[in-house]
């Protein structure tokens, strides 16, 4: 039954009457296919889940359900918690979560670590009874960051290893009184240490730090005065002969897997190059990244700007509306670095030293503006150290 | 000789000739059996001893390389290493130099498209300052970047995980000398009788001497007396700036110039410019606690890994491979991905339906309102103007029913109708979604 909108306006030409006429009945396709997309989204939802299903029967003795809401976490802890809370296999406190968590048993380290990360009121009150497990008594530093940092894995977000890694500090400072002069020294120190252990172990990093260096690093970072060298010295010996074990990064992280993006939609792009012209593209952020694409089904995208070290700003153009412009601070003439592939498969280094988009709405404009904001400053991981370390170590003595 | 030369480097004046090897001398005989005794002839011929390294190839080259030596039979260069894997988009291949027989067009692009992990165990590496001559009345510039020394070739990065060289050299065809600069201290250079001279400097006297010894053993093990240098210029240098490469890139562009740092703001988000701790040389002020900090911070940076140690991705190959690899399980991830594809064309038609119901639920809408509205919507929501047909320069009968077809997936059973639409392009979006899809429908 098609809806009585044949409104037709008077003053269109012969021609607009026809188009008009053929927007109603791309509507139509339009609502047919969003009904076709939805159930296809579905099916392919559930063919996910079912995949490893075979897997999991083998472990599916007796508690099928626990193991389904295992399976569940690892997917996505949220919904693996509600589900074994559902089934009364769980209680809905912080505590028998956190009991849960630590326990860890069949879950996936990272799935946790997200989760212990989360912003949410709730979840950090679960990450404070997690890490109340911990015993970190008369365990020196590296020792308790040791136990901590296997039974989950630290997510990659600035703002969640905050929360955790001060959750942490305060434990032990709990747990060992009169070590440190405050937490944020405990903070401060515990990040020095996990750097300190990247930096000696991981082949890619060439500057390997002394321990001289070592402990200039952390003068003044005991609110205001030094700790005791021979203490800096065992942690530094402690971590040069023995590396953390931190959980693996086994290609099967779920919580990457699984796109989410920040964001999506057409965006005009003005092309690079001599000759410019203005170009619809399918952009996402996801990642700290903007891909864009030609087409919604492309698979591969069509060109990258890594979000890195660029800002935005509005612009006015004389052709196209609602724009902004992505480009490099401080530096007029680098290009930003970014790619995109030709149409003959070539990837070329891109030839911008600003991108210039135009979005439909001065709204969408506003939004994509925000979004990418949030995702260039979401790591601003050394800020926040050094800011940390400013504040603990101008900290006056009593 | 090189003693002296590393002592006082400004006095010295060094050149490593090219000395015609005499006819009595097979090549062959020079290097078998003669482990560390390299070209008589250097030693023989009567030179004053300023001009040649021949005192010191001796003493050098024994401990370095002799199982090299005794394995080659000519004093060809080596062959290059095997291409290591292109990325997918570059269809040459790079002809190894000294063959100029075997041609296969390589574009001095692809040559340089090859990551210090895809050298493989460097002769040598490390980060040095290249100075870069600018037109103009300025004094030269430095560029500090990452070199690695491979065979005969030496490539260097802006930084040591970049996928693309920013420049190589093919150091048989050039001569080692040392060098003068009114701001550096351990000066060297690679000079060339046509082409122009690249200068280095170290940052200390020990790295000078290393690079020098290395590059000394390189040359003397490819250089060949008897062959006359090359003349053209792609065999023997190959560079960014140089090149006129179709996209202009200018990659090349120098790092905010900062004294002997390779760091180009990393560190601190571009968002809180204010926040960045002033950048300074590393020397100074590693020992204080901010600088050491900061030193650590920049070390974890270039390696490319994040405070745990994961890799972080930096150059665009590592951005593409992060987008497409989600998952080690190759049939999840590409369900993973047609979900993605699925979701996003869902997004668009949702979208375009809302830009739709715009025009057609406005009880008010007027000529002017329409005709403002196609102009504001047309060129993002329908794909070439085609899917309302409206008007437009080649006129599609078909562009009414199945355009739609264009942007969304086809389901893979039945309703196997051929996209109608006439442009190609759109075609292919199809198509590639129907190909690229492994998974069987379930038949329903």
């Amino acid at each position: 039954m098609e809806e009585d909108d044949s409104y037709v306006p008077s003053d269109l030409t012969a021609e607009e009457r026809q188009e008009l006429e053929n927007i109603r009945r791309r509507k139509q396709e339009l609502l047919a296919d969003i009904q076709r997309l939805k159930e296809e989204i579905a099916e392919v939802a559930n063919e996910i889940e079912s995949l490893g299903s075979t897997e999991e029967r083998k472990n599916m003795q007796r508690n099928k359900q626990v193991a389904m809401g295992r399976k569940k976490f690892n997917m996505d802890p949220k919904k693996g918690i509600q589900f074994l809370i559902e089934n009364d296999l769980l209680k809905n406190t912080c505590e028998d979560i956190a009991q849960f968590l630590y326990k860890g048993e069949g879950l996936n380290k990272t799935a946790i670590g997200d989760y212990l990360g989360e912003r949410d009121e709730f979840n950090i009150q679960v990450l404070h009874a997690f890490v109340e497990l911990h015993e970190f008594t008369d365990l020196n530093l590296v020792q308790a960051l040791r136990q901590f940092l296997w039974s989950f894995r630290l997510p990659g977000e600035a703002q969640k290893i905050d929360r955790m890694m001060e959750a942490f500090a305060q434990r032990y400072c709990q747990c060992n009184t009169g070590v440190f002069q405050s937490t944020d020294t405990c903070y401060v120190l515990s990040f020095a240490i996990i750097m300190l252990n990247t930096s000696l172990h991981n082949p890619n990093v060439k500057d390997k730090p002394t321990v001289e260096r070592f402990i200039a690093m952390n003068r003044g970072i005991n609110d205001g005065g030094d700790l005791p060298e021979e203490l800096l010295r065992n942690l530094y010996e402690s971590i040069k002969n023995e590396p953390f074990k931190i959980p693996e990064d086994d290609g099967n992280d779920l919580t990457h897997t699984f796109f989410n993006p920040d964001r999506e939609g057409w965006l005009l792009k003005l092309g690079g190059g001599r000759v410019k012209t203005w170009k619809r593209r399918w952009f996402i952020l996801t990642d700290n990244c903007l891909y864009y694409f030609e087409y919604t089904t492309d698979k591969e995208p069509r060109g990258i700007i890594p979000l890195e070290n660029l800002s935005i700003r509005e612009v006015e153009d004389s052709k196209k509306p609602n724009c902004f412009e992505l480009y490099i601070p401080d530096n007029k003439d680098q290009v930003i670095k970014a790619c995109k592939t030709e149409a003959d498969g070539r990837v070329v280094e891109g030839n911008h030293t600003v991108y210039r988009i135009s979005a439909p709405t001065p709204e969408e404009k506003e939004e994509w503006i925000k979004c990418m904001k949030a995702a260039i400053s979401r790591d601003p991981f050394y800020e926040m150290l050094a800011a940390r370390k400013k504040k603990v170590s101008s900290t006056k003595r009593h | 000789m090189l003693r002296e030369l590393l002592r006082k480097p400004a006095r010295v004046s060094l050149v490593l000739k090219k000395i015609p090897v005499p006819k009595t001398l097979c090549p062959g005989c020079v290097l078998v059996g003669h482990h560390g005794r390299i070209s008589s002839p250097l030693a023989s011929h009567r030179v004053p001893s300023e001009d040649v390294f021949a005192f010191n190839l001796t003493s050098d080259l024994s401990p370095e390389s002799p199982a090299a030596w005794t394995d080659s039979t000519s004093l060809d260069p080596e062959p290059l290493p095997s291409p290591p894997v292109l990325p997918a988009g570059i269809a040459e291949t790079p002809s190894p130099p000294g063959h100029p027989d075997e041609v296969r067009v390589a574009t001095r692009l692809s040559r340089r498209r090859v990551s210090c992990r895809e050298l493989g165990r460097p002769d040598c590496d490390g980060w040095l300052l290249l100075r870069k001559a600018p037109g103009g009345f300025m004094g030269p510039r430095w560029r500090r970047c990452w070199f690695v020394l491979k065979g005969h070739m030496l490539y260097w990065y802006q930084q040591p995980q970049d996928e693309k060289a920013q420049g190589l050299i093919n150091v048989s065809n050039y001569s080692l000398e040392s060098g003068h600069d009114q701001k550096k201290k351990y000066v060297f250079q690679l000079t060339h009788d046509v082409y122009k001279p690249f200068v280095f400097a170290a940052d200390t006297l020990s790295d000078l001497s290393l690079w020098v010894r290395r590059l000394i053993t390189c040359i003397s093990k490819y250089q060949s007396p008897g062959q006359a240098p090359s003349a053209r210029e792609e065999d023997c240098y190959s560079e960014t700036e140089a090149e006129d490469d179709e996209t202009g890139s200018r990659s090349a562009s120098p790092s905010p110039s900062q004294t002997g740092s390779s760091l180009h703001g990393d560190i601190s988000p571009a968002a809180s410019p204010t926040q960045r701790s002033p950048r300074t040389s590393l020397g100074s002020l590693t020992d204080s606690s901010e600088g050491a900090l900061e030193g650590m911070v920049r070390g974890l940076r270039q390696g490319g890994v994040s405070l745990l140690g994961q890799p972080q991705p930096l150059t665009q190959e590592q951005w593409r491979s992060s987008f497409m690899r989600r998952n080690r399980d190759p049939h999840l991830n590409e369900r993973v991905h047609r979900v993605r594809a699925l979701q996003s064309t869902l997004k668009a038609k949702l979208q375009e339906l809302q830009a739709l119901e715009e025009v057609l639920s406005d009880p008010e809408l007027t000529g002017e309102k329409f005709r403002r509205w196609k102009e504001k919507n047309q060129e993002l929501y329908s794909e070439g103007l085609g899917a309302w047909g409206l008007v437009q320069a080649e006129g599609s009968p078909q562009a009414l029913t199945s355009h739609s077809r264009a942007q969304s997936p086809q389901p893979l059973s039945s309703d196997s109708e051929e996209p109608s639409h006439l442009c190609p392009l759109t075609q292919r979006a199809t198509s590639d979604l129907l190909t690229t899809d492994p998974g069987q429908h379930p038949s329903s």
